[in-house]
């Protein structure tokens, strides 16, 4: 049996009654019902949104901010001010007499239209998409760029503990074998050590990995049956030489690795 | 105007993108002229959506700004054939603002690991900017549609009133309004989807 029609499935979503035919198909067709649960959504979310909220214009650092990390030359992309007559979302129409009739031509029948709406898909794809801005975007690229290392594939961000440490971590094989990747730039000064530890997500169980030069990198092998399930985390904390083989408690930077 | 390639491009530079569709179809060819358009035009939407559910100013610009980064270097992944820049943008804002509550409540489980505190249950509103980004980008996309169709959803949606009374009070025939309501929504609809062309 052929899809319903969209017009067909949106009069079921408004109330309105379809052909029978077409109430029997949604009840059997998983596309059908999830393109009318979608126009359902629609609608919910337009009532939901009967206080208009407030737009709020972002602070000038926001796009000088982008035109540095993108590197944009001004030419073209000069500080936009934001458009002050761009449409007000607060705003109703002034007369409810003054409905116009449009006749418009037939809406929606552009073939793809087997699309989610927000689907788990789309935000999927987002995260792919952006996966290397998992973590905080910014300083990652910023690390990143700079030093490609030994393990393919791209890192994430590792929140800094210390506020002038960037770090990111990745786990992966290099030649045939599991390492950890990690770059922390910004580590302070000591006259101890750095060293790298996974962790479990309660940071109560941790595992040495192994040491981090001053350069702030290091690639370390990663025994293959140490459960990465289990050991999501990564740690880089300033160690004392004071003989004690326990995380001194004092970290530079933490977060979970990207797997590749 | 038409967006046909290079030599546009060019001139794109001098000639500001006016349109929505223009300013979409020039970003997903890279035109930096269309990425400010871009963020002249949505800028305030996608800060107002990550302002409201982060609650914080300062996360909000960063937000704002990696949504305008990630879109720009991803922007291979948006089709503005399969749906709007608007639809999109948001649903990078979603993810974001998602990332940073998720980064939030891990320094929370971090400050607890070092400093073995308890946690105090400090949790901020957090059920709702999807809730947010959606009602931001309903009252966005409504704007973009013909007069009549907004009306006429406008009036189904915000006072709640049915087809037979809007037919009364606007005196439009209510196969029309029916239409308008049927039309109008699955153009919003489509404005609302976000590009699953992402994925590839």
């Amino acid at each position: 049996m052929p899809h319903s029609d969209l017009d067909e499935l949106a009069m079921l979503a408004l109330g309105d009654v379809p052909p029978p035919s077409v109430a029997a198909h949604v009840l059997d067709c998983t596309e059908c019902a999830a393109e009318l649960a979608d126009l359902r959504r629609v609608l919910d979310v337009g009532r939901s949104a009967a206080e208009p909220l407030e737009l709020v214009e972002p602070p000038p650092e926001v796009w000088s901010g982008i035109c540095a990390e993108l590197g944009l030359s001004s030419q073209g992309a000069d500080s936009p001010t934001l458009d002050e007559d761009s449409p007000a979302y607060g705003s109703r129409p002034s007369s409810q007499e003054d409905v116009s009739i449009v006749a418009d031509g037939k809406a929606g029948g552009d073939g793809s239209r087997r699309r989610r709406w927000r689907s788990a898909l789309a935000l999927a794809a987002a995260a792919a998409l952006l996966g290397a801005a998992a973590g905080s975007g910014l300083t990652w690229w910023a690390v990143d760029r700079q030093e490609p290392s030994t393990v393919a594939g791209t890192s994430r961000a590792l929140d800094p503990l210390l506020p002038s440490a960037l770090g990111s971590a990745r786990m992966g094989d290099a030649a045939g074998q599991r390492k950890l990747d990690v770059k922390v730039k910004g580590l302070p000064k000591t006259t101890g050590y750095f060293e790298v530890w996974l962790m479990d997500r309660s940071h109560k169980k941790l595992i040495s990995m192994g040491v981090l030069g001053s350069d702030g990198h290091a690639v370390l092998p990663v025994p293959d049956n140490v459960d990465l399930v289990e050991y999501p985390i990564v740690d880089v904390s300033v160690q004392e030489f004071n003989g004690s083989p326990e995380h001194s408690g004092n970290s530079v930077v933490r977060g979970a690795f990207a797997s590749t | 105007m038409s967006w046909g390639g290079p030599r546009v491009l060019a001139t794109s530079l001098y000639g500001v993108p006016t349109t929505d569709e223009d300013i979409a179809k020039g970003f997903a060819l890279g035109d930096e002229a269309c990425l400010a358009a871009a963020y002249r035009r949505w800028g305030s939407l996608v800060y107002s959506a990550a302002s409201r559910a982060l609650g914080d100013s300062e996360e909000a610009k960063d937000v704002a700004q990696q949504v305008f980064i990630g879109a720009w270097r991803g922007r291979a992944g948006f089709r503005p054939e399969r749906g709007t820049l608007p639809g999109w943008l948001m649903g990078i804002t979603r993810f974001k603002i998602a990332d940073a509550l998720d980064q939030r409540s891990r320094r929370r489980r971090d400050l607890e690991a070092v400093s073995a505190a308890k946690a105090e249950d400090t949790l901020v509103a957090e059920a709702t900017p999807n809730a947010i980004v959606d009602q931001l980008l309903v009252r966005e996309c409504l704007a973009d549609l013909s007069d009549a169709q907004r009306q006429v959803l406008e009036m189904t949606f915000f006072d709640d009133l049915t087809q037979m009374q809007i037919a009364e009070r606007t005196g439009l025939p209510l196969g029309t309004v029916k239409t308008h309501a049927r039309r109008g929504l699955i153009a919003l609809k489509r404005k609302m989807e976000e590009v699953d062309g992402a994925a590839q």
